[in-house]
């Protein structure tokens, strides 16, 4: 599967060139063929999944043992982290997936600022207490939480940064990514 | 073709966020096996430490150390590394008996450092002397505070209780009946008893009791020479009391001495 893309500032070829001029060639940096096809999706898929698994089902799942096995109150709505945590997800997965496209600068600004407002919501929360009989024990994952923090910003600031080239510069990018 | 600046610009902020969010979930993966590590030593090291103990008496509190090792075997430091129990009586709800604190020590990965928990005991107080001569149930709460990796603080909590016997267990002095002795004194026998409930410990020391009238005379003083195996003890002797001392009514106070560490029991009046 391919997608068929132009980036091309130049007018349109006319329909019928004249007779005794030879047909103009069709330049690399007019028309470009976008491998969307098999490995990207495929490696969007998986991505979509992995993400999926580590920051929507692994805690929702571990939230709901202890409340199940100890009785321990959830810190964060269990729902909230599947379906919040699938968001994300996809949307990791729809990045990696539009990578040569311009599409990518504005989904990645997208799945930034929801990755952003995901652990946000995580961080009013920053602490996990378990009590066992006579025992207790606390964590407290703000700080990491926050270090998490970092690849999202500079993903968002790459998203801009992006579309704004691929806004300022339409032809320019072809060459470049989709080689 | 060159591509442009913008373009430059955003491909080296997408290798940058790629790159930091690997360095974080390794950093992470490794923090994780670490934090295993630590558990699994913490683990073996349970039971096996040795563990050095030191008693002082300081003013009216009896002060004391427990050091023991502690070994990291992660590749992070534990960092503020602080240890507080805090002993109650629970039969008698008197509040605290005994504050213990250690720390705060940081222990470097791999390495093993000595925590000293230093505990104060006030023997002069109420508790200290129901304890000397009643059971209880001695309640404990430990917390155990640390920042691992300097990243991660955790807290740990325990909640234990002890039966107490107490190793003058209804200590009770009776007097025979008194006869002159000269010297404007009586002599009276007396009788000691009491029970060693404090398991598997052979209680060695000295009684020292006075005898004071209701006016705050002190009628008769004596020493008695303890060496109590577990379980029921009697102790005799002869008390000398001045013979304008009317005997009944008065009240016997002192201490037991061992170690050193004069530990008062409750006063107790003579019938």
């Amino acid at each position: 599967m391919s997608a068929r893309v132009v980036y091309s500032r130049s007018p349109p070829a006319p329909s019928s060139p004249p007779v005794d001029s030879p047909p103009a060639p069709a330049t690399e940096a007019a028309t470009h063929r976008v491998r969307l096809t098999g490995w990207r999706i495929a490696g969007g898929v998986i991505l979509t999944a992995l993400a999926f698994l580590a920051i929507g089902y692994a805690p929702y799942a571990a939230e709901t043992y202890a409340a199940a096995q100890f009785g321990v109150p959830p810190p964060i709505n269990p729902g909230f982290l599947l379906g919040a945590g699938a968001i994300v997800a996809v949307l990791a997965g729809a990045s990696f997936t539009a990578k040569p496209t311009r599409a990518w600068g504005p989904i990645r600004i997208v799945s930034s600022v929801v990755s952003l407002a995901y652990l946000g919501v995580l961080l009013r929360s920053p602490v996990y207490s378990l009590s066992l009989h006579s025992f207790s024990f606390s964590v407290t994952y703000g700080r990491i939480l926050e270090l998490f923090l970092i690849p999202p910003i500079i993903g968002l600031v790459a998203g801009i940064v992006t579309t704004i080239g691929d806004y300022r510069h339409p032809s320019e990018r072809a060459r470049i990514m989709f080689p | 073709m060159k591509p442009s600046g913008t373009y430059r610009l955003g491909r080296a902020f997408r290798l940058l966020a790629s790159l930091a969010l690997v360095a974080l979930i390794l950093f992470l993966v490794s923090v994780v096996v670490s934090a295993v590590q630590v558990g699994q030593g913490v683990q073996s090291q349970t039971g096996r430490t040795h563990t050095a103990v030191a008693a002082q008496l300081v003013g009216t509190n009896l002060e004391v150390s427990l050091t023991f090792p502690i070994t990291n075997r992660g590749f992070y430091e534990i960092e503020g590394l602080r240890l507080a129990s805090q002993f109650t009586d629970t039969t008698l709800q008197t509040g605290s008996l005994a504050v213990a604190q250690g720390g705060p020590i940081t222990i470097p990965g791999g390495a093993t450092k000595n925590l000293t928990l230093m505990a104060k005991f006030n023997l002069s107080g109420p508790a200290g002397s129901y304890l000397l001569v009643n059971d209880a149930l001695i309640g404990e709460k430990l917390w155990l505070n640390a920042t691992y990796a300097n990243l991660v603080p955790v807290g740990v909590g325990y909640d234990s209780s002890y039966q107490w016997g107490a190793p003058l267990y209804h200590l009770a002095f009776s007097l025979g009946v008194p006869s002159l002795a000269g010297n404007g004194t009586v002599a009276a026998p007396v009788t000691i008893t009491f029970e060693n409930h404090a398991q598997g410990l052979t209680l060695v020391g000295t009684l020292r009791s006075a005898v004071v009238a209701p006016n705050g005379t002190v009628c008769a003083s004596a020493s008695f020479p303890v060496l109590a195996p577990p379980g029921p003890n009697t102790l005799g002797g002869t008390i000398y009391v001045l013979a304008s001392c009317p005997i009944h009514g008065d009240t016997v106070v002192g201490s037991f001495l061992t170690a050193g560490i004069a530990f008062p029991f409750p006063p107790e009046t003579i019938p």
